[in-house]
């Protein structure tokens, strides 16, 4: 069975992104920033630093599901998997790498405008980001903004975050905030054009993303040899990815088979 | 390039740091004439050698950075750089937090995202102040640092070098006139208007002159075509008319003295995008008494009216790299005084500069030894009351002149391409502030 409506599909394929809500249970949510709260202690602990100095930044850690098994369970999560896998097209989906990324109370920094394919080893533009936010995301906590139509536009080079972004000119104004409360999701496309504004409220902004893989994709080094998750592809340039770092998850089908 | 990248950060931000150290410290402290200046010499024993291979992990670099004596030092030069003095505890908390991030991602690859709290640091300490020293010294100050292993003679420089090395300019060679047309037609491509004198069938001499690219001011070069006979071959362990690369080092008769330096700057001019004007004067008999030049030199130098008179190298110590500044104001009768105030300015950059290749500097009130040949060197002897004099150059005290197994080191020949950059903006602003 489909889990998203063609309605969804079209709207999807036309903007880049799509808002599927709610994608978990409140209690789920509930889980998964008890989980986070624990696993910050125990990160800021590892390298001996206070818990409010180690969250005072806009952060990101990347494969927590490997480190935390709340997290993985989420990872996991079929009907996600049956998604990103209708809206890729595709019968099954990796997972090229999970990331929680925060913004703590009032924290300025802004993320540009940016595409996420031109940053990753892959070859194909055939994957989808699941942005869960595990906390109601306002446009004044820093909700996600997109470029309604922009991965449809041709590929662009790699931005650097520390002194690039993307002038749209006059289309600026076409950008769209997408808030969306807490257990809900945004789907988007790997060359979709997203950025997103600084946290000015006094609560968090706490959101974890399953990066999606057509299980088909192949390595292509020529580009994101920096990426973190480059270093663990063992397989030659034009092969799928391995097993090992990048699971398959799931697919159309429930067995994911 | 005077910024930080997101796919670099903590390494850039770790060369920016050790580069505002060492040039703040050079702007801000005197060269005491025949000391060797290095910045690493303040630091603790155990901070000199990464200092000066600028590896000071981050928390050490904190430390230094929270020192008072640090802290006078980066205040004073930015003062010098007409910018407001650093917030030293933002500095330190920004110094924090990067710390904190490192240990993050080396850790759990986790926490601040895209090198931020990197940026943060970077843009207190290194971005602006960069940017200005870049601006009024040159990019070999502002911009990213090389060490003494990094870099060497570029191919453009080896060509020619290979190509100056196969004539034979020694006093019974007879390729000097063959020498002078290649030298002639690279300087021509390089802009200069050439003037090729000649005198009683003696060696030609080169005047090349080039309008200002840019630049204000006006800088006059000597160098030389001409070597002395290799004596005996089996003396050499290299052959003395071909190059070889070996060792780290350019081995050749009449590498040092001074087809190294010629070929050096002839590369370095094809580079550097804004020159002063140029005066270059290059003779064939410096070996031999230089009798054409003797003749002429009093005449054509009289004319000349330059900021700055380069002589055809200058040294470095070979056990450690260190840049002798062989530099002076011309007293009269041809006696040497210590450097003027804006020649003095000079010499600190040049300090800064190499201090970025992690090598210190020692100020000699002199000229280059050149008492070699009866009558001396043509272009120290007619060198007028009040010329800025500077030998700086290519060569070390392992270059053997005159000798079998002539060499030069490879890693000096970027320096020296910078310290022209460095020469040339100083020329600009200092003819801009005497009219």
């Amino acid at each position: 069975m489909d889990e998203v409506s063609l309605e969804q599909l079209a709207t999807f394929q036309r903007q880049g992104h799509l808002v599927v809500g709610p994608l978990v249970s409140p209690a789920r949510i509930d889980a998964l920033r008890h989980a986070f709260e624990e696993q910050s202690s125990r990160w800021a602990a590892e390298i001996d630093t206070p818990l409010d100095e180690y969250l005072s930044v806009v952060s990101q850690w990347t494969n927590v599901w490997e480190r935390n098994a709340v997290f993985a369970e989420q990872l996991h999560d079929q009907r996600a998997a049956a998604i990103a896998a209708q809206l890729i097209g595709c019968e099954r989906v990796r997972v090229f790498h999970d990331h929680l990324i925060v913004k703590p109370p009032h924290a300025g920094d802004t993320i540009p405008w940016h595409r996420d394919l031109p940053n990753w080893p892959i070859a194909e533009p055939r994957g989808v980001s699941c942005w869960l936010a595990l906390d109601d995301v306002t446009v004044e906590s820093g909700a996600m903004r997109f470029m309604p139509g922009g991965h449809r536009e041709s590929m662009t080079r790699s931005l650097d975050f520390l002194n690039e972004s993307k002038d749209w000119g006059e289309r600026e104004a076409d950008a769209v905030p997408v808030p969306v409360p807490a257990g809900s999701a945004i789907f988007h496309h790997c060359l979709s054009w997203h950025s997103s504004p600084p946290n000015r409220t006094n609560g968090w902004r706490r959101a974890y993303i399953t990066v999606y893989l057509d299980a088909t994709c192949t390595f292509d080094p020529r580009r994101g040899a920096w990426h973190p998750m480059a270093g663990r592809v063992t397989v030659p340039p034009g092969a799928v990815f391995n097993e090992d770092a990048f699971p398959i998850l799931g697919g159309r089908d429930a067995s994911g088979r | 390039m005077n910024r930080i990248e997101m796919y670099a950060s903590s390494s850039q931000l770790r060369t920016g740091l050790h580069r505002v150290l060492a040039v703040s410290h050079a702007l801000t402290h005197g060269l005491p004439v025949g000391e060797t200046t290095a910045w690493w010499h303040s630091l603790e024993a155990d901070e000199q050698a990464p200092a000066r291979e600028h590896t000071l992990p981050l928390d050490a670099l904190a430390r230094v950075y929270a020192r008072s004596t640090t802290r006078a030092s980066l205040d004073a030069a930015r003062r010098e750089m007409a910018m407001l003095t650093l917030d030293h505890d933002a500095v330190q908390a920004a110094f924090r937090g990067a710390i904190i991030n490192g240990r993050a991602h080396r850790a759990h690859m986790g926490r601040d995202i895209y090198g931020s709290t990197n940026k943060r640091l970077w843009d207190l300490t290194c971005g602006e102040f960069g940017t200005k020293v870049a601006d009024r010294f040159g990019a070999g100050l502002g911009d990213t640092a090389m060490r003494r292993s990094d870099g060497g003679p570029s191919t453009a420089v080896l060509d020619a070098l290979r190509s100056l090395i196969e004539f034979d300019t020694s006093p019974a060679g007879a390729d000097h006139e063959v020498c002078v047309a290649w030298l002639s037609e690279r300087m021509v491509h390089l802009g200069f208007e050439l003037e090729v004198r000649v005198r009683d069938g003696g060696r030609p001499l080169v005047i090349g002159r080039r309008a200002a690219c840019g630049l204000a001011g006006h800088a006059v070069l000597y160098g030389h075509y001409d070597v002395t006979a290799p004596g005996a071959l089996d003396a050499w362990t290299h052959p003395p008319r071909a190059l070889t690369i070996a060792d780290g080092r350019l081995w050749a008769g009449g590498v040092a003295d001074n087809k190294g330096p010629l070929a050096a700057r002839l590369a370095a001019l094809a580079e550097i995008e804004h020159a002063p004007a140029l005066t270059w004067l290059i003779q064939g008999e410096e070996e031999t008494g230089s009798p054409v030049a003797h003749a002429l030199l009093p005449e054509v130098m009289a004319e000349l009216r330059p900021t700055i008179w380069l002589d055809e190298t200058g040294y470095h110590d070979h056990e450690d790299g260190t840049l002798r500044l062989l530099a002076r104001t011309m007293g009269a009768s041809g006696t040497s005084a210590p450097p003027d105030a804006e020649l003095a300015e000079l010499l600190r950059a040049l300090c800064g500069l190499a201090s970025r290749w992690g090598v210190g500097a020692r100020h000699e009130v002199r000229g280059l030894t050149k008492n070699v040949v009866a009558g001396g060197c043509p272009f120290n002897t007619n060198l007028p009351a009040g010329a800025r004099y500077l030998a700086v150059g290519v060569n070390d005290s392992r270059a053997r002149i005159h000798a079998p197994n002539e060499s030069i080191p490879t890693w000096t020949f970027p320096l020296h391409a910078a310290e022209l950059d460095v020469i040339f903006r100083w020329v600009d602003r200092t003819a801009r502030s005497l009219t």
